[in-house]
């Protein structure tokens, strides 16, 4: 019965042939979706593994950086406790910050799963994206502007987000058509931005546009002058091939991350005066950081977390950044991730539920009290007065409800 | 305002769907079990991503995750994440051999122990290479070789006579 290999391999091929194609419908992979129970994942870790490490600091560091152990370690982590790392020094609570606040779900037409993807600094707009059952059907992207559907839209593109709002309701996004493309969205109208392949990432009010040209992966930088303009290409600096341009402020300074060759990307930032400056990287305990992943900019406060590698473990620390005096500090204990920043310094980030920090006070925004099982919550704008964030819930079988957290 | 991470992630995810698709497809031989391996795979990239967007072979990696995926659910015998409830859709096209024919043979592929079921995929519909799949299932080339045979036993003598009426040589 012994047969040569490859007669063998010829006849395991023939015998399993009828097997093999493509499978014919429509892909029902929702990349979003991953992202949102992914950020859920990892969110459980941190504060799985974070607590401890805060518990053992708790006497040296006023705002223990939060760790989790490497990745792929042998033992899944037990349920996420219900509780965040509580303040580590007590500080009477300041008279300023939010009061009395409360949460509404964003109107959906009937749609049962939605996200809000951006928010205005008046907090009177919101970008969000819908999506049909079965997951079949293109997914309409959806403008809210206080509180009521504005306008739904279906654009031609595959996986669409809009990604930005400004306070005049002009919005921004990017689709995959198969390559990803920029878009401005305005009055009814969808309009593809000037460049040819690449994304767009936030407009401030003055209708600058701000995002990277070429395929996702290695695109650079750059900065449409208006939303009728060709784009300009930003700096970057030498050692680094490629970028992106993430967030834009009304003075007109750019944030974004820089990519060196064979690394990871860090902050950066090219400001209104036509100055670059590498984004510094913060010390805790000694230690430096090793990159700085910036999340959004707010009238020269930039908010976002420093990142510390060892060989085998990786842990953030979370940081409010001012651009005048290029200096960093240190967000207090249960501050939560940093998602966004306020005109007037205000931080909003994410920890079990959504946190406004205003200097060394915490405040706590609501859970959505209609929605049944464990629940995340991701940010994804606060207004300009830190008043109005809004943000959508990340729940059991990739459920996501559109939030709306109002405060006085 | 996603940062430079997210946006890479999602440009790898944009080109590599229909492949994870493919294969997930390969390995289960049902649509929607394969549009729920991949979802598991890709928020388990999401996961992991900011540690392994450097890797070298990050296709391998991916592709090893997807395998690993559907052994653990097999051994598991159930499933976590679910996407929404499948729609109708057309029944995949495969040009050259019958419904009745596939479905034989796919029946007595899901009685083959998981392992020898991903190594035959593997080889044989996915056209890797002993030492790739010796890889992904972190086992030597060696073992690759008698889980291969001992698959292939197992797929015969489950097929038995029915052998003889599918297509091709065996």
């Amino acid at each position: 019965m012994n047969q040569h290999p490859d007669s063998a391999d010829r006849d395991a091929v023939a015998l399993l042939s009828p097997l093999a194609g493509d499978p014919a419908g429509p892909s029902r992979i929702d990349v979003a979706g991953a992202m949102a129970e992914g950020r859920r994942r990892r969110r459980t870790r941190w504060w799985t593994s974070g607590m401890a490490v805060v518990a053992v600091t708790a006497t040296t560091a006023a705002g223990g950086t939060l760790a989790f152990s490497a990745l792929g370690r042998p033992t899944p982590p037990p349920p996420r406790p219900a509780v965040t790392p509580s303040p580590s020094i007590a500080v009477a609570a300041p008279p300023a910050g939010p009061k009395d606040c409360k949460v509404s779900r964003l109107p959906t037409d009937g749609f049962e799963k939605a996200l809000v993807t951006g928010g205005d600094p008046s907090g009177r707009w919101h970008v969000g994206r819908l999506y049909p059952p079965g997951g079949t059907q293109q997914r309409p992207l959806v403008l809210w502007r206080d509180g009521k559907i504005v306008s739904k839209v279906l654009f031609d593109g595959g996986d669409d987000s809009l990604t930005d709002v400004n306070s005049r309701g002009v919005a921004v996004g990017s689709g995959f058509d198969p390559d990803i493309s920029p878009y401005v969205y305005s009055d009814g109208k969808a309009r593809t931005l000037a460049g040819g392949e690449g994304a767009a990432s936030a407009i401030n009010d003055a209708g600058v546009v701000v995002g990277s040209l070429g395929p996702l992966y290695e695109g650079v930088p750059a900065r449409w002058p208006s939303t009728t303009a060709k784009p300009q290409r930003l700096p970057l600096p030498a050692g680094a091939e490629s970028g992106e341009a993430s967030d834009i402020d009304e003075a007109g300074n750019v944030l974004g991350t820089i990519t060196p060759t064979g690394k990871e990307g860090t902050g950066y930032l090219w400001l209104a005066d036509g100055t670059t400056r590498r984004m510094p990287l913060p010390e805790v305990d000694g230690r430096k950081a090793t990159m700085f992943w910036p999340a959004a900019i707010r009238d020269g406060w930039v908010v976002g977390r420093a990142v510390f590698d060892t060989e085998d473990t990786r842990s953030f620390a979370f940081f409010r950044y001012r651009i005048t005096s290029n200096s960093y500090e240190q967000l207090v204990s249960g501050a939560g991730m940093p998602a966004r920043v306020a005109a007037n310094g205000w931080v909003v980030g994410e920890a079990d539920r959504p946190v406004i920090t205003v200097g060394t006070r915490n405040t706590k925004l609501p859970a959505d009290p209609k929605l049944k099982g464990e629940q995340q919550y991701i940010v994804e704008s606060i207004s300009d007065d830190g008043l109005v964030v809004s943000g959508y819930s990340a729940g059991p079988d990739t459920e996501n409800h559109p939030l709306l957290w109002r405060c006085r | 305002m996603t940062n430079g991470s997210d946006a890479e992630y999602l440009a790898y995810v944009h080109g590599r769907t229909t492949g994870l698709r493919r294969t997930a497809y390969l390995l289960c031989g049902d649509e929607h079990h394969a549009d729920d391996l991949v979802q598991e795979t890709i928020t388990k990239l999401y996961v992991r991503w900011s540690r392994i967007s450097g890797v070298e072979n990050i296709d391998a990696y991916v592709h090893t995750m997807l395998v690993r995926i559907f052994l653990d659910e097999k051994r598991r015998g159930w499933w976590k994440v679910r996407l929404g409830a499948p729609p109708d859709r057309p029944a995949p096209v495969h040009s050259g051999h019958g419904i009745e024919e596939r479905a034989v043979l796919r029946a007595a592929l899901s009685q083959v122990p998981p392992r020898q079921q991903a190594v035959l995929v593997l080889r044989f519909l996915c056209d890797q290479s002993i030492a790739d799949v010796a890889r992904v299932l972190s086992c030597s080339e060696g073992t690759v070789k008698s889980q291969t045979a001992h698959g292939l036993t197992a797929l015969r003598r489950i097929l038995g006579d029915r052998i003889h009426s599918l297509g091709g040589t065996r």
